[in-house]
């Protein structure tokens, strides 16, 4: 063997070597795209379909928003309920501006001669969930976790053990049938929209909670009465 | 991680039996450019993805081996995701991990002594694709094996004794399977790939 043919089996030998860094120099690229709080928001909207929108004109809204809480427990919500009107007001205010107009009680319906089947009702309510648990960086921790004079006490747990604890609060708007709903002593719901995102951001919650509830209007561009 | 700690030992692995004539083998730096339906998920062209090429001539113009890579796509966006009957939206991530593993042939256009070395050929394998979609505080995500093929078109240029350049474009065709992340029916994967690395041979060249 030449030394030419040396050289290049060096060459080829090292590959494995090049790949590998390379390899690794990719795999340290996922993007941090720095997200903040307000990332972790998100608006979710539902319809029943064969719904026809167009053929509702009016719309009930009981001014309070239900806040769904376990037997016994504390509302993880409680201080959320300073946005209750804020919520309320956007919601109305959407619903009129697609041409619903909104009736001050159910005595209306009867004292106006409107038709139950022309009416829908609104529904808010929130919930909130908490996430809590723990992740384990063994690549981290096999690769760059070992520090000299540590001995392998340096890849015991929980030296890369990480815990995570976040709230995330739900708002749950519900439309149902009127009509539909009374005669068949059920709801029929006919829309669902679900603002929801990270609790504990006190500075812009109200931002992003206004936000989220005309998000999920736009996002329904069906949802008109067509006046 | 763990499919690409399998693949680094295949490369290892492959590149101990590379050393011998008429052999050549290489690394390259993939750029993924999605096309169809893909590219309503990420529209933008990839600069993640590297590749690994060994080939041994088994006529004078002509090649076959086997070619491993990895392609990788993340995108930020606010966009409205439309579902059958509703809409999801909010800040998403959305990625693309695709691991191209194919066997293949390339035809030379070139006699032995030139220095540049066009070729085109045709990869068969399969793609091992994940795609995952963070939205709030969710995430969902799958993964699916698909046939496919890729044509390609390229050279080489020699820089220096038995040491190469190469550049190539080629077409991935990853044909339907699995479902995809909203649950639709097709899950065909095409995208664009151009391929720029470095070869060393031995023996042929």
């Amino acid at each position: 063997m030449n030394y030419s043919s040396k050289k290049s089996l060096r060459r080829l030998a090292l590959m494995p070597v090049v790949v590998l860094v390379a390899g690794l120099v990719v795999v340290g690229c996922y993007e941090d795209y720095g997200l903040t709080t307000k990332d972790f928001d998100a608006y979710t909207t539902v319809y029943m379909p064969g719904t026809n929108f167009q053929s509702y004109k009016y719309f009930l809204m009981p001014d309070t928003i239900m806040h769904i809480v376990g037997s016994g427990l504390t509302d993880p919500l409680a201080g959320a309920r300073k946005y209750d009107r804020q919520i309320l007001d956007l919601t109305a205010s959407n619903l009129q501006a697609r041409g619903y107009t909104r009736l001050s009680d159910t005595s209306e319906i009867a004292s106006r001669s409107i038709d139950p089947n022309a009416v829908l009702a609104v529904l808010i309510g929130q919930f909130a969930n908490e996430h809590s648990g723990y992740y384990y960086d063994y690549w981290y921790g096999y690769w760059g976790g070992y520090y000299p004079g540590w001995g392998y006490g340096g890849y015991y747990p929980p030296s890369y053990v990480y815990t995570y604890d976040y709230t995330v609060g739900t708002n749950v708007t519900e439309i149902v049938e009127y009509g539909k709903s009374n005669s068949q002593h059920r709801a029929a719901p006919v829309w669902v929209g679900i603002v929801s995102g990270l609790t504990g951001e006190p500075a812009t919650a109200q931002n992003r909670i206004a936000t989220g509830v005309n998000r999920i209007y736009e996002q329904s561009p069906y949802l008109y009465a067509g006046q | 991680m763990n499919n690409l700690l399998k693949m680094f030992v295949f490369a290892v692995l492959l590149t101990a039996t590379a050393v011998a004539q008429d052999q050549m083998s290489g690394i390259t730096w993939n750029i993924g450019l999605p096309s169809g339906r893909m590219a309503t998920y990420v529209d933008k062209a990839s600069y993640g993805g590297f590749g690994f090429n060994a080939q041994k001539f088994i006529e004078d113009n002509t090649s076959v081996g086997i070619d491993l890579s990895w392609n990788y796509w993340s995108e930020l966006t606010g966009d409205i995701i439309t579902m059958d009957h509703g809409a999801i939206s909010g800040t998403q991530i959305r990625y693309y991990n695709v691991f191209p593993m194919f066997l293949n042939a390339h035809y030379y256009l070139s006699d032995k002594g030139d220095e540049f070395k066009p070729y085109f050929g045709l990869n068969v394998g399969t793609y091992y694709v994940l795609q995952r979609l963070d939205v709030g505080v969710y995430t969902l995500d799958n993964d699916n094996w698909h046939f496919g093929l890729a044509p390609e078109a390229g050279f080489l240029y020699e820089v220096s004794n038995r040491t190469y350049l190469s550049a190539t474009a080629r077409y991935n065709y990853a044909f339907d399977s699995g479902k995809t992340l909203g649950g639709k029916e097709s899950n065909t994967l095409v995208y664009w790939g151009i391929n720029v690395g470095i070869y060393w041979a031995t023996g042929w060249f």
